[in-house]
């Protein structure tokens, strides 16, 4: 297992470093060797309820490592969990430990005042709801 | 469900330009126009004054004309299937006329009708079409074909494969996920450039953002909930800044992973924003394709931030991402 991990935390870097770097592009930390490969998915079984959880390798970035734990219930989607660590105390992007997950629930509102909607517009078809809501909502009064 | 505020008229599909499959050459219809009220001073207790109805807003708009107040305008058009929405300031001292003004958001719909002609692969002799079937070679095509083409390399590069043109095989050049914030962000230039230096492009869900819509505020972009048509999560608040979503809720899995060779299914939405709408635009279709991957990806990105649904209606935003939405913080720290 640990050795799969190995295998594919060098594939990753190998690919990494192997990208072209732009000035808006973060920086690629050094490769190690290995050949490029992509990151290992579970196998489901759809629409059964056998609960497995996967955890994605950490990857050395230039602040840190990131880990990103998903759980599956058969192949539907129960959680996830991403933890972002920062090994430079002298960085300004501070990580705040793990990356907040919230529900979309908690956000979610009637907010008023947009100019534009960024989102779920992408058919002209589907504009007619949103842009309509956006504008009552625009009018309802209640603040973003 | 949204209940109370004031319907405002919206424009009828019937004028559809630039449709899919018709073939049809650009022949435009006139722009259509949805004229919000002209800003009349809000209410004490801070909510915006709501006129009566759809006959109150056309009396309070041409009692106000005459004044010119400083105002925002909106200016609609269906190009490449989708709608594309230029909000103006006008009206104001520092503004242009309203006739140039006009003249200057013709030239950006035009700009954007072109794009479309080039690049619609739903066209049959777009370029990119034609760039498909061998009917054009790369040297033959206009230097904006090329342009695209190597933003789309570049991308291609910078995200380690995960934004790639032919995710779907070597002969289905697509570069829809760079050409709409690519196009937009080219009105947007226009505009600025003809002297309408407050204004807001939205193509489709992609903004680019110039100037202030009034002195004492900055443009706000409400962030859809990918789950619940209609609702907003939060908004972006700025000037001179691009905000791009790219997302699997409107159309479905459209965007395919390249690396899997299948359509991208964990994240519903994403949300990125920073200086260049071309760049978030292709960084934003990318993330989709990397599923949870991106989320450190994402957070690693200079100069851009991102805010993230994933399918199973979790939200994640990078660190810097609550300076350009100041609302969020807020919200999150009352749940």
């Amino acid at each position: 297992m640990r050795a799969q991990i190995a295998i594919a935390v060098s594939a990753l870097v190998l690919v990494l470093v192997l990208g072209y770097q732009l000035p808006s592009v973060p920086t690629r930390p050094p490769p190690t060797g290995a050949e490029a490969a992509m990151t290992p998915r579970p196998e489901c079984v759809a629409d059964s309820d056998e609960q497995t959880q996967f955890s994605g390798p950490p990857r050395g970035w230039s602040l840190g490592e990131v880990s990103v734990q998903v759980t599956l219930s058969g192949c539907e989607l129960v959680e996830v969990a991403a933890e972002l660590e920062t090994t430079n105390p002298l960085s300004e992007r501070r990580s705040t430990g793990a990356l907040e997950r919230l529900r979309s629930a908690v956000l979610s509102s009637q907010c008023a005042d947009v100019d534009a909607v960024s989102g779920a517009t992408g058919t002209s078809e589907a504009y007619l709801g949103s842009l309509q809501a956006a504008l009552d909502a625009a009018n309802a009064g209640a603040p973003c | 469900m949204l209940t109370g505020g004031r319907r405002v008229p919206l424009p009828s599909l019937s004028h559809e330009t630039g449709a899919h499959g018709t073939g049809r050459s650009a022949n435009p219809s006139p722009p259509q126009h949805l004229h919000p009220e002209p800003g009349p001073p809000p209410q004490s207790d801070g909510r915006p004054a709501a006129p009566s109805g759809a006959d109150g807003e056309r009396a309070a708009h041409g009692a106000h004309s005459a004044a010119r107040p400083q105002r925002v305008e909106h200016h609609v058009e269906h190009i490449m299937g989708i709608p594309i929405s230029i909000a103006v300031r006008t009206g104001g001292p520092g503004d242009l006329p309203a006739a140039a003004t006009l003249a200057a958001v013709s030239e950006a719909f035009a700009s954007l009708r072109r794009a479309d002609e080039l690049f619609s692969p739903f066209k049959p002799d777009s370029q990119v079409s034609q760039l498909r079937d061998r009917r054009m070679t790369l040297a033959g095509c206009d230097p904006d074909v090329r342009a695209v083409l190597r933003i789309c390399d570049d991308l291609r590069r910078a995200t380690g494969g995960s934004f790639d043109a032919c995710a779907a095989g070597p002969d289905q050049l697509d570069p829809c996920g760079v050409v709409k914030g690519w196009a937009a962000e080219r009105a947007s230039d226009l505009l600025a450039a003809a002297g309408v230096t407050a204004h807001s492009v939205n193509a489709g869900g992609d903004v680019h953002l110039r100037g202030r819509p009034a002195a004492d505020r900055r443009w706000r972009v409400g962030i859809a909930d990918p789950h619940r048509p209609g609702n907003l999560l939060t908004a972006v608040h700025g000037e001179n800044l691009a905000v791009a979503t790219s997302g699997t809720a409107e159309r479905g899995l459209h965007v395919i992973d390249p690396r899997r060779g299948m359509p991208a299914a964990e994240l519903a939405s994403v949300t990125v924003v920073g200086p260049s709408l071309t760049t978030a635009d292709g960084y934003a279709t990318a993330a989709v394709a990397m599923g949870f991957e991106a989320l450190p990806w994402l957070a690693d990105l200079d100069a851009y931030e991102a805010f993230v649904v994933d399918a199973g209606q979790g939200v994640w935003w990078t660190a810097g991402f609550p300076h350009h939405a100041p609302d969020l913080e807020r919200k999150a720290a009352s749940r």
